[in-house]
């Protein structure tokens, strides 16, 4: 509770600092909240508690997903330094959105009853429709924020029906009551059935998990890139601790149902993204629909649906972040230098001129497509061992081979870097960025190194 | 002691490769050049030393690296006979090819860039070979491949490299692939990776099993990928695009006899799949005998040297699918020693002519390179299995192998021999005999490579003229005890068996070594007596020999078989419905989107109420799943 | 009290379809007014009279007449109605109906069980629903100040009129 209150009262403060309109102040106390909350959260860790009515649960399940959440914002506020350098107007305001987008981000990992979700994807969605359309001269980003407003909208509306549905069979709220609901009735009515699926395209929506995935490209694309960056991220995590919680607890006994429906909707993902990917040229576009393929093998985590689920949920998600964030990171710097050229083009012949940019993209990459001492090996093989222990070979055989088309896309990107000529020029590096870069790789490799440390957390 | 440290083998060279990429503005190339020998230097006194003290299996555990429920893989390095040979094959040649670029890459500006590589994909080959599970091995074996496909394309500027890069890179992971599904099958039939669980496990298994069968068959498709048989071998002569210190450590001694000691790691699981050994047989021989062919009317030196290669991997599969497990292990070790003297020696030509590589343009080199033309003249005959030469002993014991379990494959195998004789020295005569057929400008820089490149020469002969006495035959009093000592590591062994009788072995053994001398008689005929050389590109070449000059166009098919089909279906296929399809169904659905004015147009562009129908769709799709169940 | 009921409920859905169907969109806007009234009417009859009282002053007062000055200020008439293709109606009727359909089917498969409970006249008075908000569901009340804030610093972020130049 501790931390939540702190991210709303940092957030709040941000929006008064805005009044000095000073940048040196701004940035370091965006730092210093999250620094402080990530404190506060590190606190709670084996400290289970739950207040207000059994309706927020802290646990280290929802200890471990905030920490990475709170690293991941870390991470994207310390970039928004060079980003946000010649904008003069709502640099506080956006931060404190950011923030307020975290909250909600809390609010989703540790609730316990249905109202706190609801109430939880709407914090963590409002302030991104906004931050999405930041960059108010540019058409793209209107059009992305506009787009993801009417989408998201229609997709909340949609998980309220499905809350109101359940609610409406079992007459509460609370998922452990649901979960007793759902063991002691004998013939659960239609509308139950129907509030789950509802909940689970709600969900589907938020993760952006095929054939509710559409909104993605285009809004990754035309969304500001930094935004972009704590978009994939911050809601990715978010939304798959929650996603995990709800189904692990309310719903798990009658997964029979719902697993055939999440078994579809991972095999589409997959190909779906895996297929679409390979046929972009912009790099934006690219990390959208390899996110899109992310999504797909999260899904899997969940439909295993034992206990090594969560951890390699957990893995998964933090390693995909530490991989999305420097990705988006190099692409920011070679697109302003590129004219906002963001083709894979504008990345040829960078390791000879930007070893750095290069080698820091290269593991991003790396991690992405699962290829081995990355994190995102492990990540794709916990995932996969999940998977198989609760006996969806097939699947997992199939995610598999999506993944051996994934290193393709990659590869393209890594090919352009390191082997094809290009007339990049040296591009200056600033220092918080350049340290921001070198941390998550560096954190990426150990993930890859030790994976056990992050795994045993859950 | 030794094993106690035995963890920091593969440190050393990740140590060179941290020191050489971040210091790579400040260290000068020699400096680096010598970092990284050292860095390979010292693990190859580790490997020594743990040679003279671990006689059989040794468990390094590191740390406890993944545990997922039942699922427990720890950070294991396996130290027994066959780890260690395989680590004094790669640090020891390793070690001398180090040493030979500092001399060949002294002038290119990237260097330093070029010996991280170098000690990056010795780091990766030591995990590979040391690794006490599959999943490290997995790591190396996809470290090596990114190395192998970052050193190819080390000179990017070309684009054909390039292309060479991505050929090799493709073609691996197919391999991979394979690879990878029969590590998670083992996974799931054994419950684990780790050697020390799956092997004994395996032990209970009854020969044929069905899963067995199919693991071996999914690890043989890696195999295939990494040394380069059919039908994945066509990078291989591809890569050679790559600095000739790369064709010799990585596409000749080290990094594609990989799939070899995967194989023999695994004898367990093999001497068990019955119809797995007997593909491998089948398959190893073809490619044996058919890249042999290919060899004999090549006219890069470069490329000959390549499909040698791809041949002599041929020989090691067969004698896997043999069971002859130390036999292919021993002539992995002869055979790294002989190439990576012949891709050196080849280096050195290339390096006197200005990166001639055209034998047509060569000749009568004897004279002017005189360690050069000595040092190949040895790996040429141990290739070509003249005896007492290395290659004579492991390439025999294979054949001996080979005709005890039917004669017709030694006819075949001999064959092979036949080709690899013929073309070796076709092209031995035609660099270093007759007159010298390049520009003059070539005639004048034409000299001895500098002393730092001909020591590693030297070594590399000895080693490819007494190599063979490490696995001295029992049949000339020896006891065989390069087997003798692998023992302990592999499976399924003729041990203490007498295949064939003495008397039939030296018969064979005769009769080879006096058709191969025929076969040497005659190339010295064609090529110095009547001095003939291979026409030039643009003479027509008919029948036969037009297949053979143009590698059987098993490129050309590849191409129209996949690269091709991939090509129509992406441009035609995809195009067509991503144009008529998507954009038909969008435009009408698009158009209610469109609601007032031109901004607003702009703005619903795209097709928002489009991705809205399908989600209504998906959960119409959803309920009616619903109602069915 | 049933008879009551089934004419709100007529109204209710006649008055929704009045949104959908009607041209011009100031009708639009007046159906859905008269359609959350009929809501408001459908609080009444669950004694939810605080609700039914603020659903007519925040709905229909505040946000539906916000949305007729805004429709009247855009001047939006027939003219700028788009060109729609004949398949476009088509698909959209078809996807409309069957999603219907569906929603229909599957919820009369299974019936709820037995009526629904007799609901205790003054459970919507306001000082139950204050016992309720302020005891029982403190914690969303109090979090979602965070979205209204939210919600309103976007509002600010994207309207504020900017120099032309940054």
């Amino acid at each position: 509770m501790a931390a939540l209150i702190s991210i709303a009262v940092f957030g709040i403060a941000l929006l008064y600092i805005e009044l000095t309109n000073s940048k040196k102040i701004q940035l370091p106390l965006a730092v210093v909240g999250l620094l402080v909350t990530l404190g506060l959260t590190v606190m709670q860790w084996n400290h289970p508690s739950s207040s207000f009515n059994n309706m927020a649960v802290t646990d280290n399940y929802s200890v471990a997903f905030n920490a990475s959440i709170l690293l991941s914002t870390m991470f994207v506020v310390l970039l928004s330094a060079y980003y946000y350098e010649d904008v003069k107007q709502h640099v506080a305001e956006i931060m404190a959105l950011m923030l307020f987008t975290v909250f909600g981000a809390f609010l989703i990992t540790s609730f316990s009853n249905m109202i706190m979700l609801f109430l939880g994807i709407e914090t963590l969605s409002i302030p991104l429709y906004v931050l999405a359309g930041s960059k108010k001269f540019s058409l793209r980003s209107n059009e992305a924020s506009f787009k993801y407003f009417l989408m998201g909208a229609f997709a909340s509306a949609i998980l309220l029906l499905g809350i109101t549905l359940v609610y409406g069979a079992s007459a509460t709220f609370q998922l452990s009551a649901i979960s007793d609901y759902v063991n002691n009735t004998k013939q659960l009515p239609g509308i139950f059935y129907m509030g789950i699926i509802l909940i689970l395209v709600g969900f589907s929506f938020k993760v952006a998990a095929a054939p509710f995935h559409f909104w993605t490209p285009d809004v990754y694309e035309g969304s500001p890139t930094l935004i972009t960056a704590f978009m994939a991220t911050v809601v990715k995590i978010a939304g798959f601790a929650a996603f995990y919680r709800l189904f692990s607890s309310a719903f798990s006994s009658i997964a029979t149902f719902w697993e055939p429906l999440l078994w579809g909707m991972i095999i589409l993902t997959l190909l779906i993204s895996n297929f679409a990917a390979l046929l972009q040229k912009g790099v934006k576009r690219l990390l959208a629909y390899s996110s899109i393929s992310h999504a797909g093998f999260l899904l899997l985590g969940i439909i295993a649906l034992n206990k090594l689920s969560a951890g390699g949920i957990f893995y998964y998600t933090l390693a995909y972040s530490l991989a999305t964030i420097p990705a988006f990171g190099v692409l920011i710097l070679v697109k302003n230098h590129r004219n906002s050229d963001d083709s894979i083009d504008a990345f040829n012949g960078l390791a000879k001129k930007n070893p750095l940019l290069a080698i820091v993209m290269s593991v991003a990459l790396l991690s992405m497509a699962g290829i081995p001492i990355t994190a995102g090996f492990f990540a794709k093989y916990y995932i996969f061992v999940a998977a198989i222990d609760s006996g969806y070979i097939l699947l997992t055989i199939f995610a598999v081979l999506a993944a051996v088309l994934g290193v393709f896309y990659y590869f393209r990107l890594l090919n352009a870097m390191f082997l094809k000529e290009g007339e990049a020029e040296k591009i200056k590096i600033p220092v918080v960025f350049g340290i921001s870069l070198l941390i998550t790789t560096i954190l990426t490799l150990a993930m890859g190194v030790f994976p056990d440390y992050i795994i045993k957390l859950l | 002691m030794i094993q106690k440290i035995a963890w920091m083998i593969p440190l050393f060279p990740l140590l060179g490769f941290i020191i050489n990429s971040f210091g790579r503005k400040i260290i000068s190339r020699n400096m680096s050049g010598i970092i990284a020998s050292l860095m390979v230097f010292i693990p190859l006194i580790f490997a020594f030393d743990l040679f003279f003290s671990v006689t059989d299996k040794v468990t390094v555990h590191l740390f406890n690296w993944i545990s997922a429920g039942v699922i427990n893989i720890p950070f294991e390095f396996l130290i027994d006979p066959l780890s260690i040979t395989m680590m004094l094959v790669v640090t020891g040649v390793g070690f001398l090819i180090h040493v030979y670029s500092i001399g060949y890459m002294g002038h290119d500006e990237h260097a330093n860039t070029f010996f991280a590589y170098l000690n990056l994909f010795i780091f990766f080959m030591l995990l590979l070979v040391m690794g006490a599970n599959y999943l490290i091995l997995f790591i190396g074996w996809e470290g090596v491949g990114l190395c192998s496909y970052l050193l190819i394309g080390f000179w990017y500027k070309n684009t054909e490299y390039n292309n060479a890069a991505r050929k090799a890179f493709v073609m691996n992971r197919i391999g991979d692939l394979g690879f990878l599904l029969g590590i998670i099958l083992m996974l799931f039939a054994f419950g684990s990776v780790n050697f020390k669980d799956v092997f004994p496990a395996a032990g209970s298994v009854q020969s044929g099993n069905v899963t067995v069968t199919i693991i071996t068959l999914l690890l043989m498709i890696g195999a295939l990928g990494k040394s380069a048989q059919i039908p994945l071998y066509t990078w291989l002569p591809d890569a050679m695009a790559g600095p000739t210190p790369v064709s010799a450590l990585i596409h000749a001694a080290t990094m594609v006899t990989a799939g070899i000691y995967m194989i023999a790691r695994s004898s367990i699981l093999y001497s068990l799949a019955p119809i797995t050994s007997g593909v491998i047989v089948v398959i190893g021989l073809a490619t044996a005998v058919f890249a042999a062919s290919i060899g004999l009317l090549q006219n890069d030196i470069k490329k000959v040297l390549a499909y040698s290669t791809v041949s002599q991997l041929g020989y090691m599969f067969l004698a896997l699918g043999l069971g002859a497990y130390s036999s292919a292990m021993f002539h992995v070790t002869t055979h790294a020693f002989f190439k990576a003297l012949l891709f050196l020696g080849a280096g050195s030509v290339m390096h006197a002519l200005n990166n001639g590589q055209d034998i047509r343009g060569m000749g009568g080199l004897r004279k002017k390179l005189p360690i050069t033309f000595i040092t190949f003249l040895i790996a040429t005959l141990a290739i070509s299995g003249i005896p007492p030469f290395s290659g004579f002993f492991s390439k025999d014991e294979i054949l001996a192998k080979a005709f005890a379990s039917n004669p017709s494959l030694w006819v075949v195998g001999m064959i092979g021999a036949l080709f690899t004789c013929f073309y070796m020295f076709r092209l031995f005569y035609l660099v270093f005999y007759g007159k010298f057929r390049g520009t003059s400008e070539q005639e004048a820089h034409v000299h001895e490579s500098p002393l730092v490149m001909t020591i590693p020469l030297i070594v590399l002969a000895v080693l490819a003229f007494l190599g063979g006495f490490l696995n001295f035959p029992a049949i000339f009093g020896g006891k065989e005890s390069f087997a003798e000592y692998l023992k302990p590591s592999l499976a399924g062994q003729y041990y203490g068996k007498e295949l064939i009788p003495h008397q039939t072995e030296l018969l064979l053994m005769a009769s080879s070594v006096i058709i191969l001398l025929a076969v040497i008689f005659i190339a010295w005929q064609v090529f110095v007596k009547r001095g003939t050389v291979p026409a030039d590109e643009t003479t027509e070449r008919k029948g036969l020999v037009k297949l053979v000059y143009n590698k059987y166009f098993i490129d050309e098919l590849y191409n129209s078989i996949f690269v091709k089909p991939y090509n129509f279906l992406s441009e035609k296929v995809f195009s067509w419905i991503d144009r008529v399809v998507i954009d038909g169904i969008v435009n009408s659905f698009g158009e209610i989107s469109i609601i007032c004015g031109r901004s607003v147009r702009k703005l619903q562009n795209g097709n928002t109420s489009f991705y809205l129908f399908v989600m209504a769709w998906a959960i119409v799709a959803m309920f009616i799943y619903l109602m069915l169940v | 009290m049933s008879l009551l009921f089934y004419i709100l409920a007529a109204l209710s859905v006649l008055t929704g379809l009045g949104v959908v169907l009607a041209r011009n969109p100031i009708n639009s806007v007046l159906s859905l007014i008269a359609c959350f009234l009929t809501i408001a009417g459908h609080y009444v009859l669950l004694n939810a009279q605080f609700l039914a009282v603020v659903h007519v002053i925040v709905y229909t007062g505040a946000i539906m007449v916000l949305f007729l000055f805004v429709i009247m200020l855009m001047d939006m008439n027939r003219a700028n109605e788009p060109h729609k293709k004949w398949t476009t109606k088509l698909a959209a009727t078809l996807s409309g109906c069957l999603l219907l359909l569906v929603l229909l089917a599957s919820t009369a498969k299974v019936m709820l069980g037995g009526p629904a409970p007799v609901l205790s006249p003054d459970m919507g008075l306001i000082k139950n629903l204050g016992m309720v908000l302020y005891r029982d569901y403190l914690y969303p009340f109090e979090t979602s100040a965070i979205l209204f804030l939210s919600a309103m610093v976007g509002a600010m972020v994207l309207g504020k009129h900017e120099p032309k130049k940054i």
